[in-house]
C-alpha cells in the first residue's frame, strides 16, 4: 500500500482532541450502525480527531461484525446474470442444432433410400443386417430354410473390414450384383470359426468365403437374405418387417430369386414411425419356430431413433456400438443405456425385474458407456456383449434395449462377454473373459451355464 | 501534560445532542405511550406508564435532534424500549428486573470483558467492576446510583455494556501507560533501546500549512481511517469493521489518499510560492529529524499506540502530570 508523506502522520498527531466525548449509548449505537446520518457524520467527525474514542468504539464492536459486512469487491464479469444465462441458452441452442443436423441426416438417409426404385437388398455390405427375420407366419421357415448361422459371433478387432466392403454400387433386379458380390457381402458378416461353420450352410462360392475368413470383423446375418436364392422366407421377413421396407421386401425377393446387386445399405424404405410398431412386432415375430424375443416391448423405452431399415452393425475400436443405414457410408453410435431395462433373466420368464440397480444405474451414468466386445446380428436381432457382464438384447434393430443379466439357480454370469452366436433367435451361446460359457434357447429367457 | 482524559459520564450532556421542547416531546410520548408501554413488557419488570413515560421524555429531550413531532416520534420509535424498561427497572432496583437481566446478560458481560482484555482473570476484574456500578454500590442524596440509569436504548443494552465495558478498560489502559510485556516485545521484534539524541529541525512552516489544510479538507470519515491505520496502527480489517464496510473498500481508500494527499500538498505548497522542485524537496524532509511537540502530540491522544498494541517511540518522554 502506498504510503503517505510522513507530513501527514505528523499533522494528523498535532490535531486537537475535542474535550467532550460521546457517551456509550452514541459510541454504542455508532458500533452497531443504529445512528440516523446526521448524527454519525457528527460522531464521525469526532472520531477522526479523538483516538481514546476510536479505542472504544473498536473494542465495543460486535464480534460477529466481521462476517455480515457484505463485500463490496466489483463482480466478475463471469458472474453477470445475464451473461450465465447467455451461455446456458447457448449451449441449449447449440444441442438443439446438433440434434436438428442429426435428425436431418436420418431423413436424407431414408430419403435416398426411398429413391431407389428397383428392389434392392437391404443386404448390408459389410456391417448391415438383412432382416432375416421372416414375415409373421414363416420365420421358422425362414430360420430352418435359410442356412443358419444368419447371425455369429463377431470377433471384433478394428474396422478394416468396413474398408473392405463395396459399398458403392447399387444394384437392382434388372442389375442383380454378382454372386461374389453377394456372398461376400454375406460372408463379411461372419467372422471366426463360428462363421466359417456358419458359412457352411450358405452356398456361397469360395471366394466369397474366404474374404469373410480374411475380414477381421464380421457381422451375423446377412447371408439369409444374400445368399440363399431359394430362401423364399427372407423377402417374407421382409415384407413382415416392412410396412416401410416394401423395398426391403422387393429386394429380397429379388435377392432370393436371383443375384441382386446388394444396396449399400441405403435404407430402403423411409420408415414411418407407425411402422416401427409393425417392425418390431413383425421383427418378433419372425424367429423361426419360436416366439420372438423374450423382452417385451412394452418394458423398453425407446432409445434411438426407430429404424426404417435394417442397419449394418458394428463395434468400434473404442468398444462403441454403431450402426450404419447407408451400407458403412457413415456410422452412428447407439446408445444401449437410457431408457433400457434389466431383464433378471433366468429368474422368471414372464416377468422383468430390475436387478442390480446399482450396476446398470452406475452405467447409465458412466460417459464413455458400456465396452463392447462381440455382437450377433440377427435380423433385427441384436446381442451385443462386453466388458462388466455387459449384455445387450433388441429385437428392432436399436430402437429399443434391454440389458440381459444370465443367471442360473442363483449363480450370475461374471467376466467380459467375448462371444456371441446366434444361430437363430433362440438358441444363443456367450462366452466370457472367465471362461464361463452359458447358453440359453429361448432367446435370452432362461440361461444355463456350462 | 500526560493526563489523560477520562471518558465522559453517562450523565453529563453530550455535546453532539440537542434539546428539544419537552412540552412537545411530552405530547408525542403520551401519543406512543400505550404501543412503547405493551412493547417494552414493562408490566412484567414491574414499571408503571408514568413512570416510563418520564423516562421516555428525558431521553426524547437529550436526543431529539429536530423540534419537528414527527421526528420525535420516528426517533422514540426507534428506541430498544424493552431493553430500556429492563435496565431502569434494574436501576431501580426491582428484583425481577435484576433476575431476568442476570440471566440474560450475566455471561455475555463476562465474554465481552474477556474478548477486550484478552485475559481471564483481568477480564473477571473488569466484569466484576462493571457489575457493581450497574448494581449501585454506591448512594447519592439516599438514593442508589446505578450506572444503568444512564442507558437510553439507542442502541442494544448488551452493546451498551460492551462500551461501557471498553471505556472502563481503556481508561484503565492509559492511565497505566506503558504496560509491557516481554512477550509481546519479542512477537513484535521490538527491542528495548535507549533513544538516541537527534539533532533538532524546524519543520517548514509552510510545509505544516500546506499539510494542514489539506488534512483538514478531507471528509470525516477519510481523516478517521488516516488517523487509524497511521496513527492507532489498526488493521485494515479492524477499520473495515469500525465504518462497517469491506476491508478492500479501506484498502482502496487509503491508496486514493496517499495519492491525493501527497499531488494536493505539492499544489498548495507552489501555490504558496514554492517552486516543484522546492516543494518536492520539502515533502521528502524527512520528519523524524525534526522537533516534534510532544504534548501536542499527546493532546490527541492517538499518538499512543492502541492499547492492543504496543510500539515503542524514539523521543517520547513522559509527562509525570
Amino acid at each position: 500500500m502506498q504510503e503517505v508523506p510522513k507530513i501527514v502522520r505528523e499533522r494528523l498527531r498535532v490535531v486537537v482532541s475535542p474535550d467532550q466525548h460521546p457517551d456509550a449509548n452514541l459510541l454504542s449505537a455508532f458500533a452497531e450502525g443504529a445512528l440516523p446520518e446526521r448524527e454519525k457524520a457528527t460522531l464521525t467527525e469526532h472520531l477522526a480527531r479523538c483516538g481514546q474514542c476510536r479505542d472504544v468504539v473498536s473494542l465495543a464492536l460486535p464480534e460477529s461484525e466481521s462476517l455480515e459486512i457484505v463485500p463490496v469487491a466489483r463482480r466478475s464479469w463471469l458472474t453477470w446474470p445475464a451473461l450465465r444465462w447467455g451461455f446456458a441458452l447457448a449451449g441449449i441452442a447449440a444441442i438443439t442444432a446438433l440434434g436438428v443436423l442429426q435428425y436431418r441426416q436420418k431423413a436424407s438417409s431414408v430419403t435416398t433410400a426411398m429413391r431407389v426404385s428397383a428392389p434392392s437388398v437391404a443386404i448390408s455390405e459389410d456391417k448391415q443386417t438383412i432382416p432375416a427375420a421372416p414375415a409373421s407366419s414363416e420365420p421358422t421357415k425362414e430360420s430352418s430354410a435359410q442356412k443358419p448361422s444368419d447371425v455369429t459371433a463377431l470377433n471384433l478387432r478394428d474396422d478394416v473390414a468396413r474398408n473392405q466392403v463395396n459399398a458403392d454400387q447399387s444394384y437392382t433386379a434388372a442389375n442383380p450384383p454378382p454372386p461374389h458380390v453377394l456372398e461376400r457381402k454375406r460372408g463379411n458378416l461372419v467372422g471366426g470359426p463360428l462363421a466359417q461353420s456358419a458359412m457352411k450352410n450358405t452356398p456361397a462360392p469360395q471366394e466369397q468365403q474366404q474374404a469373410q475368413s480374411n475380414s477381421p470383423r464380421t457381422f451375423a446375418k446377412q447371408e439369409n437374405a444374400a445368399g440363399d436364392p431359394s430362401a423364399a422366407p427372407s423377402a417374407q421377413a421382409l415384407d413382415a418387417q416392412d410396412s416401410i421396407g416394401q423395398l426391403d421386401a422387393k429386394a429380397a425377393s429379388a435377392v432370393n430369386s436371383a443375384p441382386a446387386k446388394v444396396d449399400k445399405a441405403k435404407p430402403a424404405v423411409g420408415g414411418a414411425e407407425s411402422a416401427r410398431t409393425q417392425y418390431g412386432v413383425a421383427a418378433a415375430k419372425a424367429a423361426p419356430s419360436a416366439p420372438p424375443a423374450s423382452i417385451s416391448l412394452d418394458k423398453m423405452q425407446l432409445v434411438n431413433a426407430a429404424p426404417t431399415s435394417l442397419p449394418r452393425w458394428t463395434i468400434n475400436s473404442g468398444g462403441a456400438l454403431q450402426r450404419s443405414f447407408d451400407g458403412g457410408a457413415s456410422w452412428q453410435d447407439v446408445s444401449v443405456l437410457a431408457g433400457s431395462a434389466v431383464m433378471n433373466a433366468g429368474v422368471s420368464t414372464e416377468t422383468v425385474e430390475i436387478r442390480e440397480k446399482d450396476a446398470a444405474k452406475k452405467m447409465m451414468k458412466s460417459q464413455a458407456g458400456p465396452q463392447f466386445r462381440a455382437l450377433a446380428v440377427n435380423g433385427a436381432e441384436v446381442w451385443a456383449g462386453g466388458a462388466n457382464t455387459t449384455l445387450f438384447h433388441t429385437s428392432d434393430a436399436g430402437a429399443h434395449w434391454a440389458r440381459v443379466l444370465p443367471s442360473d439357480a442363483g449363480v450370475s454370469l461374471t467376466g467380459d462377454v467375448v462371444s456371441i452366436t446366434f444361430p437363430d433367435s433362440q438358441h444363443g451361446r456367450i462366452t466370457t473373459s472367465t471362461n464361463e460359457a452359458w447358453s440359453t434357447e429361448d432367446s435370452g429367457q432362461t440361461w444355463r451355464k456350462q | 501534560m500526560g493526563r489523560v482524559p477520562q471518558a465522559r459520564s453517562d450523565n453529563e450532556p453530550c455535546s453532539m445532542t440537542s434539546t428539544a421542547q419537552p412540552e412537545a416531546v411530552r405530547a408525542v410520548v403520551d401519543g406512543l405511550l400505550p404501543e412503547l408501554h405493551s412493547r417494552a413488557d414493562c408490566e412484567k419488570v414491574g414499571m408503571t406508564r408514568e413512570s416510563f413515560a418520564t423516562i421516555l421524555v428525558e431521553i426524547g429531550v437529550k436526543y431529539a435532534a429536530a423540534e419537528s413531532p414527527a421526528e420525535v416520534r420516528d426517533f422514540l420509535l426507534t428506541l430498544r424500549v424493552d431493553e430500556l424498561a429492563l435496565a431502569r427497572a434494574c436501576a431501580e432496583g426491582n428484583n425481577t428486573a435484576w433476575e431476568i437481566f442476570l440471566t440474560r446478560f450475566r455471561e455475555k458481560l463476562y465474554l465481552s470483558a474477556l474478548r477486550i482484555a484478552r485475559e481471564d482473570s483481568a477480564a473477571r476484574e473488569l466484569a466484576d467492576t462493571l457489575y457493581a456500578d450497574l448494581y449501585g454500590t454506591t448512594s447519592r442524596d439516599g438514593r442508589r446510583v446505578s450506572k444503568l440509569s444512564s442507558y437510553t436504548g439507542r442502541g442494544s443494552l448488551e452493546g451498551w455494556l460492551r462500551t461501557v465495558l471498553a471505556q472502563e478498560y481503556v481508561n484503565r489502559y492509559r492511565r497505566t501507560k506503558r504496560l509491557v510485556s516481554l512477550e509481546e516485545e519479542s512477537d513484535e521484534g521490538v527491542q528495548f533501546q535507549a533513544p538516541a539524541p537527534e539533532p533538532v529541525v524546524a519543520a517548514d512552516a509552510r510545509l505544516c500549512r500546506a499539510t494542514d489544510a489539506t488534512i483538514a479538507a478531507l471528509p470525516a470519515d477519510d481523516r478517521m481511517v488516516l488517523s487509524s491505520y497511521f496513527l492507532d496502527g489498526r488493521t485494515l480489517a479492524e477499520i473495515a469493521r469500525m465504518l462497517r464496510v469491506h476491508e478492500s473498500t479501506i484498502s482502496r481508500k487509503l491508496d486514493k489518499l496517499a495519492k491525493s494527499l501527497r499531488k494536493q500538498i505539492l499544489a498548495d505548497l507552489m501555490r504558496q510560492g514554492m517552486s516543484r522542485r522546492q516543494a518536492e524537496e520539502a515533502m521528502e524532509t524527512d520528519v523524524r529529524d525534526m522537533q516534534l511537540d510532544i504534548r501536542r502530540s499527546l493532546a490527541q491522544d492517538s499518538s499512543t499506540p492502541a492499547f492492543h498494541k504496543k510500539t515503542a517511540e524514539a523521543g517520547v518522554r513522559e509527562d509525570p502530570g
